[in-house]
């Protein structure tokens, strides 16, 4: 056995004294030379260019319109048609949104007609924009390189292409949600008059853009909550930042008053939405929180594909383990809770109504995902060859998803009216009649053929058709009150007059009768 | 020889034990309050008898949503009744003997743990390297320093048998073991002995910090499961008057030794069943939950593998001891909770088994129900659950720490066959530096796993392309993401030793 004892009298302190005090340079290495974690970023001439290519591709796949009108689209055109004071009480009484996408509509009219790409052009214009807006948080929020990615991914984006080309006012909520954000970054990190000024007027024209738009609005509050707080508490000054904050608040509470009372009346006037037919939605569940959320990354296929995306749930479960550890950062906190507590909401009033659970309502939720989803690319891949193809590889996945939203005839989004018409313009006399279901049908009648006879399915066939051609026009088969209405209807025709045909396009089924 | 320079262990430790904003008592007690009745809304679900699909795969269903409910709860327990110590300086100057029981590892390792450990502060320090390796290079290093060299005749009992040894050529009233890479902070006595002042308390137990992270992906991963342990679960712990000794960077009293006999010599997890004998004998025991000492975490998957099936043998074959020990509920409850962590590779073999069984035609453990139906149940419950692991691990629980651990499940499983059939194991020492090369051999049963899994989605895509054949292909993609970021660190070509300049230093206190 060998037994060493301790030296006495050894001071070990003195080698502990080389340890630490005056050599820590040399013991740790030179504290100047500390490794930066990241590369360097896209450089400001690079990005600008590859996001004006974005952008014009963007623009591009947006003017690709393979679809005409719908229901929804009709109703906003006919009421851009109106004069101004009609207009407003249109809406005051027979709809239920606020009316900036109206107006602009009203004016777009005006200026350049009611032809198919005169009254998508607001949402095109708008659509387009989210691009560049998107880029633009990316890189307040992280950087220039999670931005560009970001706008990669909102180039392609079904969905947001989808509504790009609509004629509605969910490319105005997109826009204006993502700008709303960015201006409200910019005030925290920069709070002067001109950021206040950009982030005010941006929320204004979200909240008069949709009234779900203040679910991202009430976010925002509490994000600036959140910082004052945060800020107080590290002993930062708040002075400015909480008297901007008081300021934009008294403002959006002065536009909350007249809004409310317009809102009231509308809620009041209408019972039922002024779009889409009620009954047409399934009930809620979890499969249409799965189908509304594969729906808002993969856009609207069939409903056999949307089952098989949905199946694949179990791929949440990864993602969520992935993201033990991560999302630390304020920033994807923020941008977390700015894309989730909207959604949460949503689904908390659709508890009631659950038709609201709609991806269009919260369709502001998709350029924050995409841009949380190209944080996670950023944040996780650090070789620059990975990055560029793991984030190829999904700009490659929306493609293929948008290919087959905008081709593939099973849509279920997908309403050809203007195919149904075409076909019953061609074959159409002089004393012909058009027999329509649902009622709101008219408005997209009074758009591919203002001069066709027509009434709604529930009156009385005239006489003086006699000879002509009758057409049933359906839609909405889905609605059983339109179903039967339907069928009672072809059923008495076919009855007392000869079926010439029966021919169907995308969710339109149309009889002709002689 | 000296120490490098570059040592990682000398690096500014960048764990933050304790979260400056809320603590996980109240982070842990909230969430509680909605875990609780959504684990009551699942399982009143679930053992529902309408929810039965083929008998067999449901009843080992069960037991395997059963178990996880018992961690589950054992951790929200725990984390519940977090107690944060402060540090304690000491109030008298009394002699401390440092061992450091040495094995066969380099001498370069331990040059600077034994440097560390002789410039320990506020006590009269005896350090003494406990060499079962019989290494003369250890020999001189330890007359290099000036500290006490210790060389037994007959090296039995291991680590345990090397301490017991020491304990009878010592005096001193306490006594501080580290392992051989494990470099004391000058300030471990100070921030510890004072608790000592308390007669009953037995030992003082830190954080067993991996210094390597930034080096070696699974001493990252190793070191985020080490996170959760000696955070939220050791100060819950503590909470509990339950804290085990693990071994390393413990300060002890030596009458609490003695009174037990030492440390038991007939178990591969000597510290867990000391902790068990000590407790039985009615001393107490606490957690400090500082940084007090920077160690190496395995450097290789194979490395890994050698300490679990350390831990995982010596735990479960813990089990009917801490079973039968006379202690009070809790404290029994504790020790039961902490070795049947060991079985969890179990429900990671269960799980992986329902897709490829579903794919190649057989049966499922649940039916008559969809997908929104189940997720409506679960969905809630499994979030609340993984949002307390990752709030009570403050971020340092990582997706790379949960797949680590689920691509060894086997080890679970051999480990309790092994207990159960009495076949004994021995006393390995985790290697301190990282192979060469790659080491397949290490991840074999989760490569079979990879391969019967993806072969059993092929065919199922193959045979009948349908909803429920991708719900199950999805579940098997799960389950393969997991293994392969688990097997990652085995697979690929080991990374270059790093470079010394690019890290923060430690702060060393003056």
């Amino acid at each position: 056995m060998h037994t060493v004892k301790p030296l006495k009298g050894h001071s070990p302190r003195g080698l502990l004294q080389g340890l630490r005090g005056a050599r820590e340079a040399e013991l740790f290495g030179p504290r100047g030379r500390l490794p930066r974690r990241g590369e360097p970023d896209t450089s400001p001439r690079t990005a600008l260019l590859v996001l004006a290519a974005l952008t014009l591709a963007g623009l591009g796949l947006r003017l690709a319109v393979p679809r005409g009108i719908w229901l929804d689209e009709a109703i906003s055109i006919h009421q851009a048609r109106l004069s101004l004071h009609d207009l407003f009480s249109n809406l005051y009484y027979g709809d239920r949104h606020p009316p900036l996408h109206h107006l602009t509509l009203w004016l777009t009219v005006r200026a350049f007609g009611t032809g198919e790409f005169a009254v998508r052009l607001p949402s095109l214009i708008a659509g387009t924009l989210v691009i560049p807006a998107l880029y633009e948080l990316g890189r307040e929020l992280y950087d220039r390189r999670t931005g560009l990615i970001a706008a990669a991914f909102a180039t392609a984006s079904p969905l947001l292409v989808w509504y790009a080309q609509e004629v509605r006012m969910y490319a105005f909520v997109t826009l204006f949600g993502v700008l709303a954000l960015l201006t409200q970054l910019r005030v925290i990190h920069r709070a002067s008059m001109a950021n206040w000024a950009a982030y005010i007027l941006a929320t204004a024209a979200l909240l008069w853009s949709h009234y779900f738009g203040l679910l991202l609005i009430g976010v925002q509050q509490l994000i600036f909550v959140v910082v004052l707080v945060h800020r107080r508490r590290s002993g930062e000054p708040v002075k400015t930042l909480a008297l901007g904050f008081a300021y934009s608040a008294a403002v959006l509470a002065m536009q909350l008053v007249p809004l409310a009372v317009f809102a009231q009346n509308q809620f009041q006037s209408t019972h039922a939405a002024a779009g889409s037919p009620s009954g047409t939605y399934d009930p809620l569940s979890f499969y249409t929180v799965l189908t509304n959320m594969a729906w808002a990354l993969w856009g609207y296929h069939p409903d056999a594909t949307t089952q098989l995306l949905a199946a694949m749930w179990p791929l949440l479960m990864l993602l969520s383990l992935l993201l033990l550890g991560r999302g630390g950062s304020r920033q994807t906190l923020m941008l977390g809770a700015a894309a989730l507590v909207p959604l949460v909401l949503l689904l908390i009033v659709s508890a009631f109504d659950p038709e609201l659970f709609e991806v269009r309502y919260f369709l502001i939720v998709v350029p924050l995902l995409l841009l949380l989803i190209a944080r996670l690319i950023t944040g996780w891949i650090r070789k620059p060859r990975a990055r560029l193809l793991v984030a190829g590889g999904f700009v490659a996945f929306l493609l293929i998803g948008l290919a087959d939203q905008q081709t593939n005839k099973g849509n279920p989004r997908l309403f050809d009216f203007r195919g149904a018409i075409q076909k019953i313009k061609a074959d159409a006399g002089p004393n012909s009649l058009v027999l329509f279901e649902p009622p709101d049908m008219r408005y997209v009648l009074e758009y591919y053929a203002p001069g066709l006879r027509r009434q709604p399915l529930r009156l009385a066939v005239p006489k003086r058709t006699k000879g002509s051609p009758v057409f049933v026009l359906a839609s909405f088969q889905k609605n059983k009150q339109f179903f039967d209405e339907t069928n009672r209807v072809a059923g008495q025709l076919d009855f007392f007059r000869k079926r010439v045909r029966r021919f169907r396009t995308p969710q339109t089924l149309v009889w002709e009768f002689r | 020889m000296s120490s490098s320079p570059w040592d990682v262990r000398l690096r500014k430790v960048t764990w933050e034990p304790v979260p400056s904003t809320f603590s996980v008592r109240r982070r842990v007690r909230l969430l509680v309050l909605l875990g609780l009745p959504l684990a009551v809304w699942y399982f009143g679900w679930l053992l529902n008898p309408d929810r039965v699909g083929t008998p067999y795969l449901y009843a080992v269903l069960i037991a395997a949503e059963l178990f996880n409910l018992t961690q589950a709860l054992g951790f929200w327990w725990t984390c519940a009744n977090e107690r944060v110590r402060e540090r304690r300086p000491p109030t008298q100057h009394v002699a401390v003997d440092v061992f450091i029981p040495v094995y066969k590892e380099p001498p370069e390792i331990v040059d600077l743990t034994v440097a560390a450990a002789a410039g320990l502060r506020s006590a009269e320090v005896r350090v003494w390297v406990l060499d079962d390796g019989n290494d003369d290079a250890m020999r001189d290093l330890a007359a290099r320093h000036g500290v006490g060299y210790l060389r037994r005749p007959e090296h039995t009992g291991a680590k345990a048998g090397n301490i017991n040894h020491a304990l009878t050529k010592t005096d001193a009233p306490f006594i501080a073991v580290f392992d051989s890479d494990h470099v004391a902070d000058p300030a471990f006595l100070e921030a510890t002995l004072g608790h000592m002042d308390d007669p009953k308390v037995a030992f003082v137990q830190t954080p067993q910090y991996y210094a390597n992270t930034e080096t070696s992906r699974i001493a990252a991963a190793s070191w985020a499961q080490q996170a959760l342990f000696f955070g939220a679960i050791a100060r819950g712990k503590d909470g509990l008057d339950a804290v085990f000794c693990c071994g390393t960077n413990v300060l002890f009293r030596r009458a609490a030794f003695e009174s037990v006999g030492g440390f038991p010599t007939n178990s591969l997890t000597e510290d867990f069943e000391l902790s068990i004998h000590l407790h039985e004998k009615g001393w107490s025991s606490v957690y400090v939950p500082d940084v007090l000492a920077r160690g190496l975490g395995p450097e290789d998957t194979a490395a890994y593998v050698s300490q679990q099936q350390r831990w995982a043998r010596g735990c479960l074959s813990g089990l009917p001891r801490a079973m039968r020990a006379k202690l009070p509920w809790r404290l029994k409850l504790q020790y039961l909770l902490s070795g049947i962590y060991f079985l969890s590779g179990w429900t990671v073999l269960v799980y992986m088994s329902f897709p490829v069984i579903r794919l190649l035609g057989g049966g499922q453990p649940i039916g008559g129900i969809d997908a929104p139906e189940f997720l409506l149940h679960f969905a809630p419950y499994y979030i609340v659950a993984l949002t307390m692991a990752a709030l009570a691990g403050a971020g340092s629980y990582t997706f790379a720490a949960f797949a680590l651990s689920a691509a060894n499940f086997w080890i679970h499983v051999l480990s309790t066959v092994y207990t159960v059939l009495r076949r004994s194991g021995s006393f390995v020492v985790t290697p301190k530096q990282g192979a060469e090369a790659r080491q397949p051999a290490a991840v074999m049963p989760a490569l079979v796993a990879i391969g019967i899994l993806v072969g059993a989605s092929v065919y199922g895509l193959v045979r009948n392309p349908d909803a429920s054949t991708i719900n199950n292909v999805s579940f098997a993609a799960l389950h393969v993401s997991i293994l392969i970021t688990g097997c990652w660190a085995a697979l690929e070509k080991p990374r270059a030793p790093a470079s010394g300049t690019s890290f923060e230093p430690a702060e060393v206190g003056a």
